[in-house]
């Protein structure tokens, strides 16, 4: 990405403005604030139900807030062309089924759709860099139908790579991803906003939201509960209240790192072997 | 944009270690573009054969050089028409039989030409069909497209209108086929995708209110219109004229053409529709285009031929598996393997039986039924459920 020039490096690149939306008069989202600038790393946390989708979708411009107002770089969702969008910002949505068996390079190479007009050689360094991002080089000639589900996830993240938009929206990217690619992916992104860039993530993992993002945004029932650094929005207090689940907030005692865990009851004594037949298994034996 | 990671040592041995599971690499994908010159030329070069054999074969059998030499007298008359002189393709062989020259030209070269370009109209119709609806299933007959356009040109010929002259026919096929379109699109789809099951039976309902309709307008017929939607139901290039054919080659060359420049956006629809919006698409413009597409397609097409199934469903799904789903390779191969399939199936109507004309359409469903059988099995087995 290239530098911030000075005067805009604090402009909001993305800004929901007290946006409110009902489905079927369910309030889904209520009086929602939030402003993502450059060089952040935004996660969004919260349990099942919380809106953390519809907020994703409002701020990707799928959804209209029925009150209030989304402003991508200063101009209202509304004015945007879906195609000059398109090449402002990439969303990664949460299920990506692509319906006819196309090979994982022509599905990263549908990111470039908004760039008309790049030269052949920038094409194929765009591909294979962003097929390289999500370690699928060796896949690229394969059809969709015949990986596994992270592969799918993976491939889907490449083509988001590939469309190689400062602005990033990504609904539970890790979700399918084994830990390695987990924290490749959210390594890539970090670099992203650190770079100038910024992005807004859908988390279910709260220890990865600690290790990765900038800000910490905490739903609950549609409203926000917490906007903050890691160290601030995760409050045991709040978490535990937020998910109705007890749950402890620690440092690392080497690394120094936030750990959000679970609080369980002590571990039930482990029930007694069941008795072995004597006879059994000596006529095995 | 990409972060450059440093490893520790330890993690790059670890991967060196262990390379990533390179599974068989399939012969297929290697050279895609090669792959699909071949299919092109192997389709051209078919069809061109196929062409010339057809016209050859019937009641008055008629010599291969014999038609290339009918072909080059006929071209060196155009020729001297417009007043190049200079040039003439050398004649082979004259026709012998004193009708052989009328029954290529007046009856065989029209019903071939009509086949080529009927069967490329289906084929691109069920292509940019089954893009729009994300679903390989789709096809305008099967979902009652061709039913809405059969109803649309049975009222032409039972009301006697003619106000359109020779158009009067492709146009109400056109707006019955369009408002089937609709119908189909807008009932099937829910949550912004359409499942296997709502469309097939959104295209039961379909079809039954244009089977009452086209009911209804053969009970109120005179018997002679009786045989004329007759006809229609059953699909036939029987009696194509050359004036049936300049109407229907400037509507499909036209549906081609409109499918071609949608190409782009059929591929990122296949993403998904909010996925393909996120690219740029303006999906609300592509799908009425494309509505628009498979009507004008399917009812140039069913207008003059009646209702020729499957064409749509079976062509497509065949050249997806020989280059892949890519739009841009997929519509005009897809026109020309249905120009191909449509071809042979009208050379076996009408000269299986001798002194008989088989209906184009029954043959056409007596492969793609199974066909179709086979297919649904597959989908629901690779999608585990009606998905």
């Amino acid at each position: 990405m290239g530098a911030r020039s000075e005067g805009t490096a604090q402009a909001p690149r993305l800004e929901v403005l007290d946006a409110s939306l009902n489905f079927d008069a369910v309030p889904v989202l209520s009086g929602i604030r939030l402003t993502v600038s450059p060089g952040e790393l935004v996660a969004l946390v919260g349990p099942n139900g919380a809106g953390k989708s519809t907020l994703l979708h409002v701020l990707a411009g799928d959804l209209t807030p029925d009150t209030g107002h989304v402003e991508v770089d200063g101009r209202v969702m509304r004015s945007w062309r879906p195609a000059e969008l398109a090449q402002v910002r990439a969303v990664l949505t949460q299920a990506n089924e692509v319906s006819f068996s196309f090979s994982v390079a022509e599905v990263v190479a549908m990111g470039l759709a908004p760039w008309i007009g790049l030269s052949e050689h920038e094409e194929e360094a765009r591909i294979s860099a962003a097929l390289g991002d999500a370690e699928l080089s060796h896949l690229a000639a394969r059809r969709l139908p015949e990986l596994s589900g992270g592969e799918r996830a993976r491939v889907a993240y490449s083509r988001v790579r590939a469309q190689g938009c400062e602005i990033v929206l990504l609904d539970e990217p890790t979700a399918s991803l084994d830990i390695r690619h987990q924290e490749r992916l959210l390594g890539q992104l970090r670099s992203h906003a650190d770079a100038g860039g910024c992005a807004v993530i859908v988390l279910h993992d709260l220890n990865l939201a600690a290790a990765y993002a900038h800000r910490i945004v905490v739903l609950d029932g549609g409203r926000i509960r917490a906007d903050g650094p890691p160290a601030t929005a995760l409050d045991a207090a709040l978490l535990s209240d937020v998910y109705r689940h007890p749950i402890g907030v620690e440092r690392h005692p080497a690394s120094g790192a936030l750990l959000v865990h679970p609080v369980r009851r002590a571990a039930p004594a482990p029930p007694p072997s069941p008795p072995v037949p004597h006879q059994e298994s000596a006529a095995r034996a | 944009m990409t972060a450059l990671e440093t490893k520790p040592p330890a993690l790059q041995a670890l991967e060196a270690a262990a390379p990533h599971p390179t599974r068989r690499p399939n012969a297929r994908h290697r050279h895609p573009a090669a792959r699909r010159h071949l299919v092109a030329g192997g389709l051209l070069v078919a069809l061109v054969v196929l062409a010339i054999v057809s016209a050859g074969l019937g009641q008055l059998p008629v010599p291969v050089p014999e038609i290339a030499g009918s072909l080059a007298i006929h071209l060196n008359e155009v020729l001297a028409g417009v007043g190049i002189d200079w040039l003439r393709v050398p004649v082979l062989a004259t026709p012998q039989h004193p009708n052989a020259d009328a029954t290529l030209w007046a009856i065989r070269f029209p019903r071939i030409v009509m086949a080529i370009v009927v069967g490329a109209a289906l084929a691109v119709g069920g292509v940019v069909m089954q893009g729009i609806f994300r679903n390989p299933l789709a096809e305008p007959g099967v979902v009652g497209v061709s039913a809405g356009a059969a109803l649309g040109a049975s009222a032409v010929i039972v009301l006697g209108f003619t106000f359109l002259g020779t158009l009067t026919a492709p146009v109400f096929a056109f707006v019955g086929g369009l408002a089937a379109t609709f119908l189909v699109y807008f009932t099937a789809r829910s949550g912004r995708r359409t499942e296997v099951v709502t469309l097939m039976l959104t295209g039961i309902a379909v079809n039954a209110v244009a089977g009452a309709g086209i009911a209804f307008m053969t009970f109120a017929a005179t018997t002679q219109q009786r045989e004329q939607i007759v006809f229609w139901q059953l699909g036939s290039l029987n009696g194509s004229r050359w004036q049936d054919v300049w109407i229907v080659i400037p509507i499909t060359l036209a549906g081609i053409a409109g499918s071609m420049l949608l190409a782009r956006n059929l591929d990122l629809l296949a993403l998904g529709e909010r996925q393909a919006q996120h690219l740029g698409v303006p999906v609300e413009a592509t799908r009425i285009a494309a509505i628009v597409l498979i009507a004008v397609l399917t009812a140039g097409a069913v207008a003059l031929c009646g209702i020729v199934a499957f064409v749509g469903l079976v062509v497509p799904h065949l050249m997806r598996m020989a280059v892949g789903p890519g739009h841009r390779a997929l519509i005009p191969l897809s026109a020309l393997g249905g120009g191909l399939l449509l071809l042979a199936a009208d050379l076996v109507a009408r000269t299986a039986v001798p002194y008989a004309d088989l209906p184009l359409g029954m043959l056409t469903a007596l492969v793609g039924g199974p066909f179709f059988f086979w297919l649904i099995r597959r989908t629901r087995r690779r999608s585990g459920g009606w998905a």
